[in-house]
């Protein structure tokens, strides 16, 4: 049945994640996407969508700009350099200042640590999650709500342990090596949504 | 009395500038058909592995017992 609900109401539960695609970061990620689909958002990263001839910056800022909260982690940004994440949050910068509908959370590493790699930024607090899972969940409860009230940490942990025993039997069916995959990481989200659900949450 | 050193703080602008960057947002939460909409995922397929997947881990834990 299709849906009929308007473009901007899917469009507002929709964060786009801005991530280091690397095996280290896969639980913080697996963390990350616990706490929005407890808070029922839909989270999209850059993988999931296909190419389509567009070129890979267009399908970026397309799907940037269809999400009304973008997350980026910056706490992998060293070296060897990579420039893409810090390049993907001045996306978000530019249509937070031009279209005023967009916010942006910054995750890093260490206190202080932005102020001197991004001092354009100087003012904006990033959430520092010292690289943990419990600090990235943390940092996403604070700054998404759901209305009917946002669910304990403890329950988002709960959460986060289910899906990651769920993860490599996923893996394994789609063979897949690491979650940077979309129908891993899909399914994967999919079946937050379900246990969520299963939890009360 | 104002403490001289706060103010002195609050006029250098610390204050909005520690808030600078926090936002809340409130959103009506998502079905499990917009997830599987976004990932471009089919219902019935993610049910078969959903089954396939739940069926595994109960199988490793009754082996681990």
């Amino acid at each position: 049945m299709p849906d009929k609900r308007p473009q901007r109401e899917r469009a507002s539960s929709r964060v786009f994640l801005n991530v280091p695609y690397d095996n280290s970061y896969e639980p913080i990620l697996v963390g990350l996407t616990a706490a929005l689909v407890a808070l029922g958002r839909v989270p999209q990263l850059t993988f999931q969508v296909p190419d389509g001839g567009e070129g890979r910056l267009q399908r970026i800022f397309s799907l940037l700009k269809s999400c009304r909260v973008s997350i980026h982690d910056l706490s992998a940004v060293g070296t060897p350099v990579r420039f893409n994440m810090p390049f993907e949050l001045g996306l978000a910068c530019a249509i937070k200042a031009e279209t005023g509908k967009h916010d942006f959370l910054i995750l890093e590493r260490r206190r202080h640590r932005l102020d001197r790699h991004l001092s354009d930024l100087k003012g904006i607090d990033p959430k520092v999650h010292n690289r943990t899972v419990g600090g990235a969940i943390c940092a996403v409860l604070e700054v998404l709500d759901k209305p009917s009230g946002n669910p304990p940490l403890a329950d988002v942990r709960r959460l986060y342990l289910r899906m990651m025993r769920l993860l490599s039997p996923l893996k394994k069916r789609h063979g897949a090596k690491n979650i940077f995959n979309t129908r891993v990481y899909g399914e994967l989200t999919a079946f937050g949504f379900e246990e969520a659900k299963q939890m009360g949450l | 009395m104002p403490d001289k050193h706060s103010h002195r703080h609050r006029s250098r602008g610390e204050k909005s500038v520690a808030s600078h960057g926090t936002f809340k947002h409130s959103a009506k939460p998502a079905t499990l058909q917009d997830v599987l909409d976004a990932f471009g995922l089919k219902r019935d397929a993610f049910e078969r592995t959903r089954a396939s997947v739940l069926r595994q881990i109960r199988n490793q834990s009754a082996h681990a017992r």
